[in-house]
């Protein structure tokens, strides 16, 4: 199996999920829940925010070299 | 039916004998019994009270049995089973005994009855675990272990200060829920919160942590936050600011994993997050809550315990725990890649893996509450966590271009358990059953619905892509992340420069003044009247040859002898000034007119003879000593 296989494999699992989402029934606590795809975009924008939060808290206030403490 | 022992004191008192044992594999198998003895002893009590002592005015509850401290107690002997399995290699005595007296200590918070109780096993516990990281032997892992046992005995003194304000204010030491608002319950929470490494009272565990020996982790992992969750459970059940700490926890816990570049500096960060989960949980107080808090203890201990073990072995294998340094390790250890994706799938909350059987229900329980801030605080922490522990460390660890590393396989018993604690990562996740029929609250949970599973598996299929777009964001560089500890680390370092330096340095100015002075006695006692004289010629330099003595070690020429001995002069003095002050105080029998005058010119007279004297021996010499000390500065 090569990557670009991979590539497919992936991409149309990400369909079926946002598809199976359409199809189940769920009982939602919030509205927003309820929003078709709603988990898929929380997945994609949630990472995005994490990963850019880590990076810019790292970058303008904890990264230090590994010595600085000796 | 066999008396039940305190599984406490199984592991403390066994592992306090297990030096005396001398053959390797019988110290293992015994080892690995006692988890078992535990085990058996545990199962053999029904609820109630066991082993009450009177201490002075109270009495203490070791054993206090009810289906939460059972589950806790269970989920303990699991973890502690498969650690000392994992650690079975493990040569030194004491790292395994300090392993044992933790695991133990543990056990008796867990079923400590009274706070007394409470407070002496959560000393131990500090002192047992801060072993596990001095067994390192490396510079950075005493200088953590020394860190982590300030801020260890910091939070136990808020303990003691808070339990005894808390018995002087209600009379009641029993370890029940407490009321947050009696006094001295502030104080008991600081210490539980120490200890559940609520930020900002967090910077002990990362920085302790990942310096810990690759067996004693897991064992710190296990012990410490979660028997703070089981005291948060049983005081302060319901408190909200447990709620909205737990949560912030949970996200800033996975935020700064993201940036750590050693492999268990970030799972350390990481069950910050976790731990995060359990203490919204308890903030909720909901039974739904509460029961996802316990299951999530359980799971934890498993599936973090398991990712541990894996990045032990690294360790173990490679001698390497930054990412720059590692890479391409699938190929060369395939098996732990594997135990460590179903770790990584089972922390992410897959379904099938038991992740998924416990977080959900903390965020069912706020979802219940109609809180949707902590609601989605707790799914975009679940984002995070896949982020750094499912794509992360299996991207930089495994995946790539191995950077030549050296292999050295980890042995046998170090595999067994990661495979033993796999298994039971699966069996919880297929079987919820076994994992919910344990759980002291009555709330019904079902996990597997397929709105649930669908929603789970997008968002974590979505964190995929997402990562796989930001995959340059988050390549580690070789550096560390500043945290809290930076405000006791530095003012620490500046408290130990001003003990050395200013504080020293003054110490040492007020001993040298008083060496003088001792150094002036013993010259001068060695030989007054030299002393005397020394004085005499320093008045008058052109008669003596003063040139000559006083560059001389002047103590140990003699210049003068009285033909009787100096002390003995001084003796005569003494017992003159005492004989004529004997005359006039006690003298009453003595009669006459003139007595009196007599006796006062008498007095007077010697008086005036002792104080010259007194000046010649001491104040002179004195002088005389000062002026060649000056002498000799000045010409040195």
């Amino acid at each position: 199996m090569n990557l670009e296989k991979l590539k497919y494999l992936f991409y149309s699992a990400l369909l079926i999920s946002v598809a199976a989402g359409f199809m189940v029934t769920s009982h939602p606590y919030f509205w927003w829940e309820s929003l078709p795809a709603f988990y898929a975009v929380f997945g994609l924008t949630g990472s995005i925010i994490i990963a850019a939060a880590s990076w810019i808290i790292g970058r303008y206030l904890v990264r230090r070299g590994e010595d600085y403490y000796d | 039916m066999i008396e039940p022992v305190h599984p406490a004191f199984i592991f403390i008192l066994g592992g306090l004998l297990l030096p005396l044992l001398r053959n390797l594999r019988l110290k293992q198998a015994y080892l690995l019994v006692l988890p078992v003895l535990a085990f058996m002893s545990l199962y053999s009590m029904p609820h109630g009270t066991y082993w009450t002592y009177r201490l002075m005015d109270y009495t203490l509850t070791l054993g206090r049995v009810d289906a939460l401290s059972r589950v806790f107690a269970f989920a303990f002997l699991v973890i502690a089973f498969c650690a000392l399995l994992y650690g079975l290699h493990v040569k030194e005595d004491g790292h395994q005994t300090a392993a044992c007296m933790y695991a133990g200590s543990a056990l008796g918070v867990v079923f400590a009855g009274d706070l007394i109780t409470l407070y002496i096993f959560w000393e131990v516990m500090a002192v047992a675990s801060a072993f596990l990281i001095f067994y390192r032997r490396t510079e950075a892992a005493v200088g953590a272990g020394m860190r982590y046992l300030m801020v260890h005995a910091f939070g136990g003194i808020c303990l003691l200060a808070g339990i005894v304000m808390y018995i002087q204010a209600t009379g009641s030491y029993a370890f029940n829920s407490l009321d947050y608002g009696i006094p001295g319950t502030f104080f008991i929470l600081l210490g539980f919160l120490i200890n559940a490494a609520v930020p900002p009272l967090h910077a002990w565990l990362p920085d302790a942590y990942p310096e810990a020996t690759v067996t004693g982790i897991i064992f710190l992992m296990a012990f410490t936050t979660k028997s703070a969750v089981y005291v948060l459970i049983r005081g302060f059940t319901g408190l909200e600011i447990l709620m909205w700490l737990g949560a912030m926890m949970a996200v800033y816990g996975v935020v700064f994993a993201m940036l750590q570049n050693d492999i268990r500096r970030l799972l350390s960060y990481h069950i910050i997050s976790q731990v995060g989960y359990m203490v919204a949980g308890v903030g909720m107080g909901t039974y739904i809550a509460l029961n996802g808090s316990i299951a999530h203890a359980f799971n934890n201990v498993l599936f973090k315990g398991l990712l541990l073990m894996c990045a032990g072995a690294i360790i173990y294998a490679t001698g390497k725990s930054r990412f720059t340094e590692l890479g391409g390790l699938y190929r060369a250890m395939p098996l732990t890649a594997v135990l460590f994706m179903i770790g990584a799938l089972s922390i992410s909350g897959v379904p099938l893996f038991n992740g998924f059987t416990s977080k959900p229900m903390i965020m069912s329980a706020a979802g219940e509450l109609q809180n949707s801030i902590i609601y989605a605080l707790l799914v975009g922490a679940g984002v995070g966590t896949f982020l750094c522990i499912g794509l992360k460390i299996p991207y930089l660890a495994f995946s790539g271009d191995s950077p030549g590393l050296k292999i050295r396989h980890p042995p046998l018993n170090m595999t067994l358990a990661m495979g033993l604690i796999s298994a039971l990562c699966i069996l919880i996740g297929l079987y919820p059953q076994a994992l919910y029929g344990i759980l002291p609250y009555d709330a019904a949970y079902t996990p597997y619905t397929p709105g649930h599973v669908v929603g789970e598996v997008q968002l974590l299929l979505f964190t995929l892509w997402g990562s796989l777009m930001l995959k340059s964001i988050i390549v580690p560089k070789s550096d560390i992340a500043l945290d809290f500890d930076l405000f006791y680390r530095i003012p620490g370092r500046t408290f130990i420069w001003f003990v050395s330096n200013p504080v020293a340095n003054a110490s040492s100015q007020i001993a040298a003044f008083f060496t003088m002075i001792k150094d002036y006695m013993l010259w001068f006692l060695r030989n007054p009247q030299t002393s005397a004289a020394l004085f005499i010629q320093l008045l008058y330099p052109g008669n003596y040859r003063l040139k000559d003595t006083a560059e001389q070690n002047v103590s140990k020429r003699v210049i003068h002898r009285s033909p009787i001995g100096d002390s003995v002069t001084l003796t005569l003095a003494f017992t003159s000034i005492y004989t004529i002050y004997y005359i006039i105080k006690g003298g009453e029998q003595f009669t006459g007119a003139l007595y009196p005058v007599l006796a006062w010119a008498v007095f007077g007279g010697v008086l005036l003879i002792a104080a010259a004297v007194f000046a010649m021996l001491f104040v002179v010499p004195a002088i005389t000593f000062a002026i060649i000390q000056t002498r000799k500065i000045n010409r040195g």
